[in-house]
C-alpha cells in the first residue's frame, strides 16, 4: 500500500508514458498488451511497446528502488524507538539493602520469571545538513531514474520508427523489382515467342540482354525480401505480438510528408533543456553535491534528544526503593535526556569528503561533455535531413524523367522503331534512381525521428 | 457600423452557401465529367468488362478476346489522325497509298500495343479527374491507381467527329505519344528514309503475327 506521497512519486516516473500508454503506475505489473488489430500505425506500435517492453518496465524498477531509498531519507527526520522485551528465569531475591535478605546470589533459588521491557526513543536535533543532505540527494536520486524511464522510450521510440521505415522502404523495393521483372517477363516472353517462331526482328541478342538485366534486378529481390522480414520480425517483437498473429501496417509504402522543424539553434537549446541525459546529469549534480554536504557533516557531532524507560518485573523479588539499590530484574523507569554523537578519526572522514568531491566532479565532467555533444547531435540531425531534402529532389526528377525515358522506350520498342538496349538502360536508369528515391524518403523520415530524438522531445511528440 | 456589419454577415451567408454547393458538386478524386469524358469512361468500362468476363478468360478464347477488344478500341480511338500528326511535316509528302499503308501499320501495332498493356490490367483503381474543353478539342485527365497507391497520370486528348469524340493522343506520365513518335519518325526518316522506318515497323508486325501463330515461316533456300 503506498502512502500519497508515495503515489504521488509514482505518478511522476510515468508521467510521459501514462500519456500514451497504459502504464500508469510506478508498480510494474505483468504486461498487459492492447487489443491486437488488423492493420498497425506507427502511433499504434509505439504504443505497444512503451506499454509491453521489457526494458521500460527494467527502467521502472530502477525508479522504484530510488522512491524507496527516498522513503527512507524521508523518514531519518523522525524518532527512532527500539524496544528490547526479554523473559527469563528469576532467582529469589526478597527484603531490602537496608534490612538485608533471606537469599543469596552464590546459592540462586529460581522458582519464578521475570519480564522486563527497555526501550530507547532517539530524536535527531542538529546533525549541520546530514539528515537534509540525504534527503535531497534521494529526490534527485528519483529525478535521474525518471530521467532514465523516459530515455529509454526516447530509445525505444527511435527504433520503432527506424524499423516501421525499414519495412516501408523495403516494401517499396519489392514493389520496384516486382513492377519491372513484370515488364521485362512480358518482353523476354514476346522475343522468345517471336524466336521460336523465327520471326523477322526477333533477335537472340535482345533476348540475352533482356534476361540479364532482369538477372540483376532480381539479385536485389532476395536482398530487399530479407530486409522486409527482418524489419516485421523486429516489429511484431517489440510490439508484443506474438508470430503467428496477423500483421499488417497502415501503410504500402513510404511517404515523404513535410514537417516544420524547429530551427537548429532553438533545437539546440530544447536540447539542453529536455534531453533525459541533461535531465540526468543536472539531478546527478545535486544529488552529489548534497552528498558531499553529508560527509561534510560528519567532521561536527550530531545532536539528539532520547527517551530511555524500563520496565521490569518479577513476582519473587522485592522492588527495591532505594535510589542506590539497582534490581535489573525489578525495576521501572523513564529518563528524557540530550546528547550528541561524535566519531573523531584521523583521515577517514576527510578521504570521503574528497571521494564524495570527486563523484560530484565527475558528474559535471559529464554533464560538460554532454552540453557538448548533444548539440553536436541535434547539427547532424539537421544536416542529415537538409541531405536528405536535397537528395529527394533530386532524385524525385530524377526517377520521374526516368520512368518517361522508360514509357517513350517502350512505346518505340512496341512499334519497332526502339532499341531492347535503350529499353534496357531506361528500366535500368528507372529502377536505379526510383531505388535512390526510396531510400532518400526512407533517410528524411529518419531524420526527422532523430531530430525529434536528439532535441528531447520524441516522447512528448508521441504524447501528442 | 450596423450596416457595415449586416454586410459582413451577408458576406459570410454567401461564402457558406457557396462553400456547401461545391462540397455537394465536387467529389474529390472526380472532377467535373464532360461529354469526352463519359465517352472515354464508356470505353474503359467496356475494355474492363471484357477483360473481366469469365467466358472470354480462357487461352483459347484470347482472339475472340482481342477482336473484342480491338473493336471497342477503334470505336474512340482515331489512329489515322494519330498517324497523321506522328508523321508531322512528312505526313505531306506521303502519297495516298503511302499514306493508307503507314496508317494500317501504325494501327495494328498501336492496337496491339495498347491490348497487351490492358490485358495486364489487375484491378487498379481508375479516376477520371478533370475535362478541359477548348471548342472540338478536349483533354481528359485520369488517374491510375495502383494497389501500392501509386499514381500514373494519363491523359486523353480528343477531337470531336460528329457527335463523338475520338482520341488521336494519349500521354502517360507526362510523355505524349504522338510527340514522342513524331521525334522517332523524324530522326529515322533523316538519318535513313521514309522506306527504312516502314520496313521497321513492317518487321514489327511480322514479328508479332509469326509468334501469334506459333509456327516459323518457311524459308526459301
Amino acid at each position: 500500500m503506498m502512502n500519497a506521497g508515495r503515489a504521488r512519486q509514482a505518478r511522476w516516473i510515468v508521467l510521459p508514458l501514462a500519456l500514451m500508454t497504459t502504464v500508469a503506475v510506478v508498480r510494474p505489473t505483468s504486461a498487459q498488451s492492447p487489443a491486437p488489430k488488423a492493420a498497425y500505425t506507427l502511433k499504434d506500435l509505439i504504443g505497444r511497446t512503451l506499454a509491453t517492453s521489457p526494458e521500460i518496465r527494467q527502467m521502472q524498477r530502477g525508479a522504484e528502488v530510488a522512491m524507496a531509498k527516498k522513503d527512507q531519507a524521508d523518514a531519518g527526520r523522525f524518532p527512532q524507538v527500539e524496544v528490547t522485551g526479554i523473559v527469563g528465569p528469576s532467582p529469589r531475591a526478597r527484603g531490602t539493602v537496608e534490612g538485608g535478605s533471606p537469599d543469596r546470589k552464590d546459592d540462586p533459588h529460581v522458582n519464578n520469571v521475570f519480564e522486563r521491557v527497555e526501550m530507547t526513543l532517539v530524536q535527531p536535533l542538529y546533525t549541520f545538513g546530514k539528515l537534509t543532505g540525504f534527503r535531497t540527494a534521494a529526490e534527485e536520486g528519483v529525478k535521474v531514474e525518471n530521467a532514465k524511464v523516459e530515455e529509454k522510450a526516447a530509445d525505444l521510440i527511435l527504433r520503432v520508427k527506424d524499423l516501421y521505415y525499414s519495412r516501408l522502404l523495403a516494401s517499396d523495393m519489392l514493389g520496384l523489382i516486382d513492377e519491372i521483372t513484370t515488364d521485362l517477363d512480358k518482353a523476354i516472353e514476346k522475343t522468345e515467342r517471336q524466336l521460336k517462331a523465327e520471326a523477322p526482328g526477333a533477335d537472340e541478342v535482345d533476348l540475352y540482354k533482356l534476361k540479364a538485366f532482369r538477372g540483376e534486378v532480381l539479385k536485389n529481390r532476395e536482398e530487399a525480401q530479407k530486409g522486409f522480414d527482418l524489419a516485421t520480425g523486429a516489429l511484431m517483437f517489440y510490439a508484443g505480438l506474438d508470430r503467428t498473429q496477423q500483421f499488417e501496417l497502415d501503410a504500402i509504402g513510404l511517404e515523404a510528408v513535410p514537417k516544420a522543424v524547429e530551427p537548429v539553434d532553438r533545437g539546440m537549446g530544447l536540447a539542453l533543456e529536455l534531453r533525459p541525459e541533461m535531465s540526468q546529469v543536472r539531478a546527478g549534480l545535486k544529488a552529489t553535491e548534497a552528498l558531499v554536504r553529508v560527509e561534510e557533516s560528519n567532521l561536527y557531532p550530531h545532536f539528539f534528544a532520547a527517551l530511555n524507560g524500563v520496565y521490569a518485573q518479577a513476582g519473587n523479588r522485592t522492588r527495591q526503593q532505594n535510589p542506590w539499590a539497582y534490581d535489573p530484574l525489578n525495576d521501572r523507569y523513564a529518563a528524557i535526556v540530550l546528547g550528541f554523537k561524535y566519531d573523531l578519526d584521523f583521515g577517514i572522514t576527510r578521504g570521503k569528503i574528497r571521494a564524495a568531491q570527486a563523484e560530484h566532479l565527475k558528474i559535471r565532467e559529464t554533464k560538460d561533455f554532454a552540453e557538448q555533444g548533444i548539440p553536436l547531435q541535434v547539427r547532424k540531425a539537421h544536416r542529415e535531413l537538409t541531405e536528405a531534402q536535397e537528395t529527394l529532389r533530386a532524385t524525385e526528377d530524377g526517377w520521374r524523367n526516368a520512368k518517361k525515358w522508360l514509357v517513350a522506350a517502350k512505346a518505340n520498342y512496341d512499334l519497332g522503331i526502339g532499341e531492347s538496349r535503350d529499353l534496357g538502360q531506361a528500366a535500368e536508369a528507372y529502377a536505379r534512381l526510383r531505388a535512390d528515391h526510396y531510400k532518400a524518403m526512407y533517410n528524411y523520415n529518419l531524420s526527422l525521428a532523430n531530430i525529434e530524438y536528439a532535441t528531447g522531445q520524441a516522447v512528448k511528440e508521441e504524447a501528442k | 457600423m450596423t450596416a457595415k456589419n449586416s454586410d459582413t454577415g451577408f458576406r459570410w451567408k454567401m461564402l457558406v452557401i457557396a462553400g456547401v454547393t461545391a462540397a455537394i458538386l465536387w467529389t474529390p478524386g472526380q472532377g467535373f465529367a464532360g461529354p469526352a469524358t463519359d465517352q472515354v469512361k464508356e470505353t474503359v468500362d467496356q475494355v474492363l468488362k471484357i477483360l473481366a468476363d469469365p467466358t472470354l478468360k480462357s487461352g483459347q478464347k484470347t482472339k475472340e478476346r482481342r477482336a473484342k477488344l480491338r473493336k471497342t478500341v477503334l470505336e474512340r480511338f482515331d489512329f489515322s489522325e494519330m498517324s497523321k500528326r506522328s508523321m508531322g511535316r512528312y505526313w505531306s509528302e506521303r502519297t495516298p497509298e503511302e499514306r493508307e499503308n503507314f496508317v494500317g501499320l501504325f494501327t495494328d501495332l498501336l492496337e496491339r500495343a495498347y491490348i497487351d498493356r490492358v490485358e495486364g490490367y489487375t484491378g487498379e483503381q481508375i479516376l477520371y479527374l478533370e475535362e478541359t474543353a477548348d471548342g472540338n478539342y478536349s483533354e481528359v485527365r485520369t488517374k491510375i491507381v495502383t494497389k501500392r497507391n501509386q499514381e500514373i497520370p494519363i491523359q486523353y486528348r480528343l477531337q470531336k467527329a460528329d457527335s463523338s469524340w475520338e482520341v488521336y493522343d494519349i500521354v502517360i506520365e507526362g510523355v505524349s505519344l504522338v510527340n514522342n513518335y513524331r521525334t522517332q519518325f523524324s530522326k529515322i526518316i533523316r538519318t535513313s528514309s521514309y522506306q527504312e522506318l516502314v520496313k521497321k515497323m513492317q518487321a514489327k508486325v511480322e514479328g508479332e503475327e509469326t509468334a501469334e501463330l506459333g509456327t516459323p515461316k518457311s524459308k526459301v533456300r
